[in-house]
């Protein structure tokens, strides 16, 4: 039987218990919750209007039908074989990575309180001094929101620490999405400056780069590997170049790649930043990413660090360590419109799945899962150029992306992309829109989750496709 | 436990604290499991998980040196220092550190106030664990995402309808990007009628207001000007009115604030403002206090965002993933960050057309997880739910004030005698008389098996500030739980000091130290804390 309209159930909600209300009531002293709300003026007051909302799904199984009925709509990367990347792809989620962020306890908790919250401040320290091991670093704090943020609080923060300086050098290989997010976030304080692309490596044009680096320079910009897929090897020629002119090196790198490939700090790094999604988060269209930036632990750089971090400490107790935040006083809960960054709800529950992550695969799972995808992309990229009317647009080596280039079939990215979802397959992201200097290009993305069939099937595939 | 009676008597407020049968935890005991780092488990050579290698084929076809394949310079010279553990030992560790916490699952969360600590439905978490929802790549067809753009635009429908605005970008992902996106879409605003930041470079907002509040205009380019309260708890029309130029570009400010106060001055305010040619920001992190009964719109701002992680019922996930949908004048629509979701009559589509945007604000659509779940938070309780979620919130905390009150030393901080969905209160009486801070006496709640409290935003205007928000899905039972924890912990502070000194006694974490303060002994990773206690200082 549905329960009456009068007196509605609401399961989250005890206190709307005729009963409890009323003795709620009568100790507050008033007749009517309404009461509660008289001092909101008349003119404003949204009163009894009703709120163009629809009526309640009051039952849980009408909820759980008509969600998982939409939810079901879609065609997910387990049901296509998936070569999309570009900032976040499918990759293996080992089974203790999710058991562990689905736990109510870190699900359901928030910054908690050093006191009676010292297990979530403990796994925020090891996720620090993780990625800290990770990068080489040493001065790390929770995550950023994702990869794009941590791009731009990576550029604001090497700037404010090279104060004076008003321009950042970016490389032009990068996400043009991320790089109009960067130009609109630093406007006001830097002026960007784009280097073009090596036409040939896809990589940036080295003399175009460097001449744009001088005296105003605060801040130079590149990622590795390239949103193109290709692996930057002059990253030393680079840093020692903008170290002569007196500005600080940013690189932003693909976290999974640190088993097998240098981490920059080794190549000149003065601050590491990143997308994490590789490490153990699941995609959710997008929604599953998280940021870290990572600086030198030196005054200087822990004064400008943009988000809360945490320090670990020796107690009263022989043996046994607390935790605490250590930079309140100079991020922006503190220092408000004087802090030149915001520090906020970030995206700590990843950071259980990637300090996991590393856990269970070590150093050496690390540098296998990096050349697993290494080999397998490489071998991608081998049957695909064979093919008559493909190209691989360049000629520097990937980690698990690389472009490829249709120009010679006639057909658009888009058409082939369609046919291609005709035979299972999520073929690579169209680049023609936002490189439209490199024609009707792809972006294919071969992580550890494809297999040789599957690369297999691919290239059978766009043979038929580009017939 | 004990079955505590509370004593009949009178308080400072006047209200007796009249209450039966009310428990006290006062055998709590928090796990300490005395965990060592996750480094310090393990041996060289235990491995926690083994995936798939290269399959032999691809090997041999392009041979077994991996320089043929990547830039020999490119390779890592020596390993990370990563920890190697078996997958069981990994279960375990972080199975105890997860015991060693409160979260909204087990414990009474809510004097975390400004959070909006509320239960957390657990079937929402069936709907973002579906891997029809996990295994979304965002760059994925638009024909095969209908699902997720479906209820991606159905919510955008569902936070114009509580905003009374015209459109929604559901981006951003925390509230400080909702805060940043709606000061960007300020600037572009100003700049578009060609008053930019050399005209108009101020920004107006309220010390009650999130710290994002002026730190993200800031980070814009604008001078945030910064209004005190009154006695009443708010500032004046006439600090509003005087703060007003013709070199304001905006104004940024919660209401209901931090204090629970909602402005009644806000309608002239926001006039005020844009008589000046100024555009104006809600920031509805305190959404909690007014669903139902007022909206952006009738009450006169441009723009607002919310927290779907506190209002709207999301975990917090301990900081995020959260989400911070911003919602703007029908007008402004064109400067939203793209893309937006839309309906064709026939299909959902990601609308990159708006040629005006300030273009992104985080990669892709949002923390699309937490919009799921508020989304089925909202069906869930419908028009009239929605009203009951704030007038249940407003009266729980109203409720709850008649026992603070009524306790010697506690007081309500501010005149402003109606308060919606949370209180800042002031322990300051307390401090004076024995010494013990809003920090101390609050942790003391911790051995009571109550979750950590939060003061207040900085700078603390309020002396020895605590701020509950005891939310809608709080029992009675709950709150007089936390009432009765609170009378015990005053009267320990007079008479039994030796309980609060070093509070808490029966949690997890040993005890503060006084390396705590000093930051010659601070290390935010192993390899600094090793250095640090060899004695290298840096």
């Amino acid at each position: 039987m549905q329960n009456s309209n009068k007196n509605p159930v609401y399961p989250y909600m005890p206190n709307t218990l005729p009963e409890v209300r009323q003795e709620m009531l009568d100790r507050v002293g008033i007749k009517s919750v309404d009461e509660l709300f008289a001092h909101i003026p008349e003119e404003i007051r949204f009163g009894d209007k009703p709120l163009p909302l629809p009526e309640r799904m009051a039952s849980e199984q009408a909820l759980s039908r008509y969600i998982t009925g939409i939810l079901k709509k879609n065609k997910t990367c387990d049901d296509y074989i998936s070569f999309l990347g570009g900032g976040v792809a499918q990759h293996y989620i080992p089974a203790v990575c999710d058991a562990m962020v689905q736990k109510g306890e870190f699900l359901t908790t928030f910054m908690g309180h050093y006191c009676v919250d010292s297990g979530k401040y403990q796994v925020w320290w090891e996720f620090q001094s993780l990625i800290c091991d990770l990068t080489g670093m040493e001065m790390m704090g929770w995550p950023a929101q994702e990869g794009a943020t941590s791009s731009w609080s990576a550029i604001l923060t090497a700037a404010r620490v090279n104060s004076g300086r008003k321009e950042a050098v970016v490389a032009g290989n990068i996400d043009p999405d991320k790089l109009r997010n960067i130009k609109e976030v630093c406007r006001a304080k830097l002026d960007i400056k784009v280097s073009k692309i090596d036409e040939k490596t896809g990589l940036v044009d080295m003399d175009d780069y460097l001449s744009l680096i001088n005296e105003n320079t605060a801040v130079v910009y590149f990622e590795n590997p390239t949103f193109l897929g290709g692996i930057e090897d002059r990253g030393e020629e680079i840093a020692k170049y903008a170290h002569e002119k007196g500005a600080y090196v940013v690189v932003y790198v693909d976290p999974i790649s640190l088993g097998l490939l240098e981490t920059p700090k080794n190549y000149g790094a003065n601050v590491v930043c990143g997308e994490l999604q590789s490490l153990g988060i699941r995609m959710q269209y997008g929604g599953g990413m998280s940021g870290f930036v990572a600086t030198p632990y030196e005054d200087k750089w822990i004064v400008e660090y943009p988000f809360l971090a945490l320090s670990r400490y020796k107690t009263v107790e022989e043996g046994e360590f607390g935790y605490a935040s250590m930079n309140y006083e100079t991020v922006s809960y503190n220092k408000r419109e004087n802090a030149g960054d915001v520090t906020s709800t970030c995206s700590a529950l990843w950071s259980v799945a990637v300090a996991c992550y590393l856990t269970l695969l070590g150093p050496d799972g690390l540098r296998e899962v990096g050349e697993t995808m290494a080999y397998k992309a490489a071998y991608a990229k081998k049957k695909l150029g064979e093919l008559d009317k493909v190209d691989i647009l360049f000629d520097s080596k990937s980690l698990k992306e690389f472009t490829v280039n249709f120009d010679k079939s006639g057909k658009t990215v888009k058409e082939i992309n369609e046919a291609l979802m005709e035979r299972g397959i999520f073929g690579g992201h169209d680049l023609s829109e936002g490189f439209p200097q490199f024609g009707q290009s792809a972006l294919y993305c071969v992580t550890e989750c494809r297999t040789k069939e599957e690369i297999d099937y691919l290239v059978e595939s766009l043979q038929e496709v580009l017939k | 436990m004990k079955s505590n009676y509370l004593s009949e008597e009178k308080g400072r407020g006047g209200k007796e604290f009249v209450d039966p049968q009310r428990i006290i935890r006062d055998k709590f005991q928090q796990v300490r499991w005395q965990e060592p780092l996750v480094y310090d488990i393990g041996r060289p050579g235990e491995r926690g998980v083994l995936l798939d290698s290269a399959e032999p084929e691809i090997v041999d076809e392009l041979g077994e040196d991996i320089t043929n394949i990547v830039p020999e310079k490119m390779l890592r010279k020596e390993a990370p220092r990563l920890p190697e553990v078996g997958q069981a030992r990994v279960v375990k560790h972080f199975t105890r550190l997860s015991e060693q916490m409160s979260s909204e699952d087990s414990t009474i969360c809510f004097p975390l106030g400004t959070c909006t600590m509320k239960y957390n439905p657990k079937i929402h978490e069936r709907f973002v664990n579906m891997p029809q929802f996990t295994e979304l790549h965002p760059r994925q067809d638009e024909s095969t995402v209908q699902g997720v753009l479906e209820i991606m635009y159905k919510m955008q429908e569902y936070l114009k309808a509580l905003s009374g605005l015209g459109a929604v970008s559901l981006q951003p992902a925390c509230g400080s990007q909702g805060v940043f996106s709606n000061a960007r879409i300020l600037r572009a605003y100003q700049e578009d009628r060609g008053l930019g930041l050399d005209k108009k470079d101020e920004i107006i907002s309220t010390v009650f207001s999130h710290p994002c509040n002026p730190a993200t205009p800031a980070m814009s380019g604008y001078k945030v000007i910064t209004l005190y309260p009154d006695e009443t708890g708010y500032p004046n029309i006439e600090k509003f009115k005087a703060a007003i130029s013709e070199r304001t570009a905006g104004m940024i400010i919660c209401c209901p604030d931090d204090t629970g106060i909602f402005n009644p001055d806000i309608a002239e305010i926001n006039r005020a403002v844009h008589e000046a040619g100024g555009l104006t920001i809600l920031d509805s992190a305190n959404a909690n206090g007014y669903f139902g009964w007022a909206r952006a719109k009738e009450s006169g701002f441009d723009m607002t965002h919310w927290n779907l992680h506190k209002s709207f019922a999301s975990p917090h996930g301990g900081a995020g993933p959260g989400a911070g949908p911003i919602a703007v004048r029908e007008d402004l629509a064109q400067y939203l960050p793209v893309p937006t979701v839309e309906y064709d009559g026939d299909k959902y589509y990601l609308n990159y057309d708006l040629p005006k945007s300030i273009g992104k604000i985080r990669s892709f659509y949002g923390n699309i997880g937490v919009v799921i779940r508020s989304f089925a938070w909202v069906t869930s309780l419908g028009k009239e739910g929605m009203r009951e979620v704030t007038n249940t919130a407003v009266l729980n905390s109203n409720y709850l004030r008649t026992f603070l009150e009524a306790l010697p030393g506690i007081e309500v901080g501010f005149d402003m005698p109606q308060r919606l969905h949370e209180i800042r209160y002031s322990l300051d009486k307390i401090y004076q008389d024995t010494g013990f801070d809003s920090d101390l006496i609050t942790q003391r709640l911790n051995d009571f098996g109550i979750g950590g409290s939060f003061t207040s935003h900085h700078p603390m205007i309020v002396p020895n500030p605590i701020t509950p928000e005891p939310t809608e899905t709080y029992s009675k039972e709950e709150i007089d739980e936390y009432a009765a924890a609170m009378k015990e912990i005053v009267r320990e502070c007079y008479e039994e000091p030796e309980l609060i000194e070093h509070a808490p006694n029966n949690c997890s974490f040993p005890n503060i130290t006084e390396e705590m303060a000093n930051p010659e002994r601070q290390a935010p990773c192993r390899s600094v804390f090793e250095r640090v206690h060899k004695g290298e200082v840096k």
